[in-house]
């Protein structure tokens, strides 16, 4: 199992924090650095405090006893409240720069991974369950609180472990033996301890196993208003109430039941080092007692030894550092898999100068199956569109007609044949990407001002506002420029403060608009997947009506099952479901005449027309 | 504040009834906690034995610091142990009871009120996080219990510590303040936060895969994630700056102040007035002294976070109840329709809307006929389904079942005597069997009703998507799960809407718009042959769609128009009367001639 979040073997763990460190020089080195002097600083102040009050007591009995003067008594007292005060502004140097490290370090590490799912060309990674596994668990990952805690509690824990350092060469100067004894001791209860917790953490907040994800769906097919109306009309709401607690309890039983018989070797752990500590802590007073150690040292000792616990874990702070170390080894791994390196965003090719124009398209024997399925779903297909042409692609349900769009514009590799668009392999060559403008059937409703959202088609000319205006136009949209009240930008998302949320009929004229836009900028194919599903009559027909203006100069594919719109089309062809490959070819007249399977959808979608009465004038 | 107080009770008697002894353990970490707040007393002992020579004092000190290290990590163990669990419990019971109630609520219209919904949005972001508020309560009785120990232990060792616990109250006065700073920072960083997230999301989103691809949006959307991430830091960075200067002036007061108490002291020390146990224990409890304050104002501003979605969840159980109480209707459904359904100038106007989405609608709905109802989107067809499924309650009018209001009638039964399908259907990713079967709940795990139901919505080539037929788990994200096309899935809700063999309504709202010209054709076949079948005990089939080619073989049409009917009759009158119908068949029917 990859799942990430979860405590990571002993290798990740180290090698993650080498990688930690890396990260920390790389985002921000000025403020890192500052914060590291910082941070030995405030150790150093922590030593010398436990110094000085030893100082401090012993001097004091020596004034009591001996009557000595009282001059070092004094100094031990100067730098003991020196310590303190450095503490703060060492402190306080530290929260400052920790803050800016922090926010830098998120900044990249959001870059970084978002940048994992946008890289590969081929859209059938994001499909691969694995990946997309992997790339869902590095996002929930990089949000989780522990990693928060852990990014932030970074220099207080290194401040810590410095600090029992110290400590541990205190003791070294009274028994030589005793710290390695005591750390050997500690390190080996935390190990018991942070195993425990680690197993707790990733039990609770870990990758959620397959029960806790149903009973997770469970509960947001309750709370969320997609499935409220059906919960309703079918009373379903009880039903989905017991499987939710069922499939709960069905996880969390098991789990606490194996907790518990943890906690009790961790208890006991624990009273070991009870026990050693206080051995270490009689044997100190034994000596004390007998005089081989001086009162200015006892406290000293005492002050250090229990330091020295500090080698242990520390809480949630430590978990989190384990999870951050964890969380980069694997980032970089997927990242150094797709070629990507590890701390820096790749280099990115500058997109090639569109000219506009219609471009030719050639597909031949193009064979594709889908990771996910055995047989191919396109074989052995060939179709050659010449430059400017309107084509429509036909074929029931599933027939693999958005698939060949996909692979028209290069979002996969084909298993064998060609596609070339413009005389170029759209998923190869860099130069082709942008070619192909797509309205997809699942066109992406991005949560961004009316700008982005038309724009993001014409990248690099975004901002010529008579070119998002004629797409927009050309789109049927300006209805929803009124709406928004001429403000382009306006956010399309009701999740935003201000936003507004649009029709499914509007959104649909927005990503139109968007592939137009695209077109406007240089694109020379424009495929149409369904683009009018959402929208009702009055609106389709509006939007067809335009649909040789729209198509001036471009090459123009359209996808369609209502048939009414694809008679308009110069050329239709019929993809063959089943065998995967085109069987009819030619204009709208040709095909009615072949009485082929185009005839046959088409007379039985008129028919629906013609049962019914026909019209007044008939 | 009171409802605060309402809803931390609520959870502390929720927690106690999910488990006593859990309860009861979890104070372990007090007890440990408080422990470690003696340290200083024994650090004394310690010293004052080594310097006096007093072997009682030192054993004492052995025995104390290994008592309250010991025990104390031992305690801290068994109680967070059963603090984290016990969160767990508590906040699975606030999760299930919020389902629920969310689930159960009578009417949709909550979904519609945007302050309702934002509300509700802000409990889905934090609904998970209820359980929490034992945490966080727990941690003000851990905090206090712990000062408490802190401050006896410095105060009897010497009283002019006390000073320096007042020191620390401007801080919790202060603590109004700092929240205002927290608060500010959150709202402000949050909105960022959101699209930071929703567009890092995007970028492993197939479908949002393809348009980054297609539109070369690679280097623009890595921009946008760090532009947004940056505007969510830099709040943070703003408040993290006051409170770093404000820290810094509270520790250097603070401890200036100390120095010059502990060097007090110390004379004092020297002259013999103060022992050397008073002194050691004044110098080592400094620190703890000093996150007192702080630790107070912490452990009561998570508190007041935590409980924020405690208060929400009073509200909600207030809301459900007081929906519920509008709702007293108890009468039971006919068992069959004998005059059919009659709306009687039924209006509709969502909450804050400026106009009605329906008004006015006079009609009848006669026993046994297929009603279709026709409009352009937005013109209110949907509104009108709901309103008949009791989804909303009208604003004007009454929907009167063979004469009794609906207003009357208990919803639940009313509901169960009706069926349907939407647009907008829920995809159940359960194994096919459940998903479609629990369009009939007592009959959820019936092979053959649920194959009844996939045959009458003309569904069972769906099965051959499906490798381990009914028993295929749906859904790619499980294990073994299918994914179904669009059509697919809108076919297994339509199979779905089929599985109640009696309904006295069934509502058909748009349900096939993802299906293809072939699907279509034979689902409106089986549709007529289900309507009759439906018909013969008086049931009202309702079509709602904005094609026009299906509503033909209706028995009425009701041609909707910005929330009024503005047509009616059968296909052949209104194509007759050339109106608004007769215009939009026209458009339609054009494509085919």
């Amino acid at each position: 199992m990859t799942d990430a979040q979860d405590s990571g073997t002993r290798r990740e763990r180290i090698s993650g924090y080498g990688d930690h460190a890396r990260m920390l020089c790389s985002v921000a080195p000025g403020w890192s650095t500052t914060c590291l002097i910082a941070t030995a600083l405030r150790a150093a102040c922590s030593i010398l405090t436990m110094l000085a009050v030893g100082q401090l007591v012993g001097a004091l009995a020596r004034v009591l006893v001996h009557h000595e003067p009282t001059g070092r008594l004094w100094t031990w007292f100067g730098v003991f409240a020196g310590a303190a005060i450095l503490t703060q502004l060492a402190s306080a140097v530290l929260s400052w720069g920790a803050a800016r490290v922090n926010a830098a370090y998120r900044v990249r590490v959001d870059e970084l991974v978002a940048e994992v799912g946008l890289h590969p060309r081929d859209l059938g990674r994001l499909e691969d369950e694995e990946f997309a596994l992997s790339l869902s668990t590095l996002a929930d990952n990089s949000r989780h609180w522990l990693f928060r805690f852990g990014l932030t509690g970074t220099w207080e824990l290194l401040a810590a472990k410095l600090t029992a350092l110290g400590s541990a060469a205190i003791v070294l100067t009274w028994r030589w033996w005793v710290p390695l004894v005591l750390v050997g001791c500690i390190l080996a209860v935390s190990r018991v301890v942070a195993g425990w917790i680690d197993e707790l953490l990733d039990g609770l907040f870990g990758r959620p196993s397959t029960e806790r994800g149903r009973a997770n769906y469970m509960s947001a097919l309750m709370i969320h208003p997609e499935a409220a109306k059906e919960i309703r009309l079918f009373g379903i709401a009880d039903w989905l109430q017991r499987r939710y607690s069922l499939l709960w309890h069905s996880f969390e039983t098991p789990f606490w039941r194996a907790s518990h018989r943890k906690l009790t070797l961790v208890v006991g752990a624990l009273v070991v080092e009870a026990a050693v500590v206080g051995g270490a802590l009689a044997l100190l007073a034994y000596d004390a007692y007998h005089g081989h150690v001086s009162a200015a040292r006892v406290t000293t000792y005492v002050l250090a030894i229990l330091g020295l616990e500090a080698f242990g874990p520390q809480g949630d702070v430590q978990s989190g550092l384990v999870r951050v170390a964890v969380f980069l080894r694997r980032l970089f791994a997927t990242r150094r898999d797709l070629g990507l390196p590890e701390l820096t965003l790749g280099p990115v090719a500058a997109p090639a100068k569109r000219s506009p124009g219609a471009v030719g398209l050639e597909i031949r024997d193009v064979t594709f199956t889908y990771r996910t399925r055995d047989e191919p779903t396109l074989r052995e297909l060939t179709l050659i569109v010449p430059a400017g042409q309107s084509l429509a692609v036909v074929g029931v349900n599933g027939a693999g007609k958005s698939t060949l769009m996909k692979l028209l514009a290069g979002l996969y590799r084909p298993d064998s044949g060609s596609i070339r668009v413009d005389g170029k392999d759209p998923f190869t060559d860099e130069t082709c990407h942008g070619e192909v403008a797509v309205v997809f059937q699942d066109f992406v409703h991005y949560p961004l001002p009316l700008r982005d959202n038309v724009g993001f088609g014409a990248m690099g000319r975004e901002d010529e506002q008579a070119l998002l205006d004629e797409a927009l136009h050309d789109a049927a949209g300006t209805e929803v420029l009124d709406r928004l009240e001429g403000d382009w930008e306006a956010v399309l998302s009701k999740e935003f403060e201000g936003g507004t949320e649009l029709s499914a009929g509007q959104w649909q004229r927005i990503a139109l608009a968007r592939a137009l836009a695209s077109v406007g900028g240089g694109a020379g194919v424009l495929v149409l997947d369904e683009p009018t599903a959402a929208l009702d009559v009055r609106a389709e027909a509006e939007i067809f009506d335009r649909f040789l203006a729209m198509t001036r100069g471009v090459t123009t594919i359209l996808v369609s099952h209502r048939l009414s719109t694809v008679r308009r089309a110069e050329r239709i062809v019929v993809l063959d479901g089943t065998a995967g490959r085109i069987s009819e070819d030619g204009s709208h007249e040709d095909l009615m005449a072949r009485g082929g399977a185009y005839a046959e959808m088409f007379t039985l979608q008129a028919s629906r027309f013609a049962m019914a009465g026909g019209t007044p004038e008939s | 504040m009171i409802a605060s107080i309402r809803a931390v009770w609520l959870v502390c008697v929720i927690a106690f009834r999910v488990s006593k002894r859990q309860t009861v353990l979890v104070f372990g970490e007090t007890v440990g906690r408080a422990l470690n707040g003696i340290n200083p007393l024994f650090y004394g002992y310690f010293a004052a034995g080594a310097v006096q020579h007093d072997e009682a004092h030192m054993a004492i000190a052995v025995i104390g610091l290994l008592c309250a290290t010991g025990l104390n990590s031992a305690l801290q163990m068994i109680g967070t142990s059963a603090r984290i669990k016990q969160q767990e419990y508590v906040g699975f019971e606030f999760s299930r009871r919020v389902a629920t109630m969310m689930a159960s609520i009578e009417t949709l219209d909550h979904h519609e009120d945007p302050e309702v919904l934002d509300k509700l949005q802000a409990f889905r972001d934090w609904s998970g996080t209820v359980g929490e508020t034992v945490n966080a309560f727990l941690g003000v009785i851990n905090t206090v219990a712990s000062s408490a120990v802190t401050l006896i232990v410095a105060v009897t060792a010497d009283w002019r510590l006390l000073i320096l616990v007042v020191l620390g109250i401007p801080r919790l006065v202060i603590a109004p303040w700092t929240a205002r700073w927290d608060k500010a920072a959150e709202e402000e960083g949050s909105p960022h936060r959101r699209l930071s997230n929703r567009l890092v999301d995007m970028t492993r989103n197939v479908d949002a895969g393809a348009e980054a691809r297609v539109f070369n949006l690679r280097t623009e959307v890595l921009a946008r994630v760090r532009g947004s991430s940056q505007s969510w830091q830099r709040p943070d960075i703003r408040r993290n700056g006051k409170y770093t200067v404000l820290d810094l002036a509270n520790g250097l007061l603070y401890f200036g102040t100390a120095a010059a108490i502990i060097g007090w002291i110390l004379h004092d020390a020297i002259h013999g007035t103060v022992s050397v146990s008073a002194l050691t224990i004044s110098i080592t409890c400094l620190g703890a002294l000093q996150s007192v304050s702080a630790n107070v104002v912490g452990a009561a501003r998570w508190l007041g976070q935590s409980v924020r979605s405690a208060v929400r969840f009073v509200w909600l159980q207030d809301y459900s109840a007081e929906v519920h109480t509008r709702h007293t209707g108890n009468a039971r459904p006919p068992l069959r329709l004998r005059s059919g359904i009659r709306l009687q100038d039924l209006g509709y106007r969502y909450n804050g809307a400026e106009t009605d989405s329906l008004s006015g609608i006079d009609v009848d709905l006669p026993a046994g006929s297929v009603v279709a109802l026709v409009g352009e989107n937005g013109a209110g067809k949907s509104t009108m389904v709901k309103l008949l499924t009791g989804m909303y309650q009208p604003t004007r009018g009454r929907v009167l079942i063979d004469g009794v209001d609906l207003a009357d009638i208990d919803l639940t039964a009313w509901r169960a005597r009706c069926s349907g399908a939407f647009q907008d259907h829920a995809n159940f990713e359960f194994i096919a069997r459940e998903s479609i079967g629990i369009g009939d709940v007592p009959h959820v795990d019936d092979e053959s009703s649920v194959r009844r139901a996939l045959h009458n919505a003309a569904a069972t080539d769906v099965l051959t998507a499906l490798p381990d037929e009914l028993d295929t788990q749906l859904g790619p994200g499980w294990p073994g799960g299918v994914d179904l096309s669009g059509g697919q899935w809108q076919r297994l809700a339509l199979a779905r809407g089929m599985m109640r063999t009696e309904p006295l309504m069934l509502a058909l709202d748009e349900p096939t718009s993802a299906l293809d010209a072939a699907t279509e054709h034979a689902l409106f076949d089986r549709y007529a042959a289900t309507a009759q079948e439906a018909g013969h005990r008086g049931a009202v089939t309702l079509l709602v769609t904005h094609r026009f080619s299906t509503v033909a073989a209706a028995d009425s049409v009701l041609v909707l128009v910005n929330g009024r009917i503005v047509e009616s009759g059968t296909h052949h009158e209104l194509m007759a009367a050339g109106g608004t119908y007769a215009e939009l068949y026209e458009l339609q029917a054009k494509g085919y001639r």
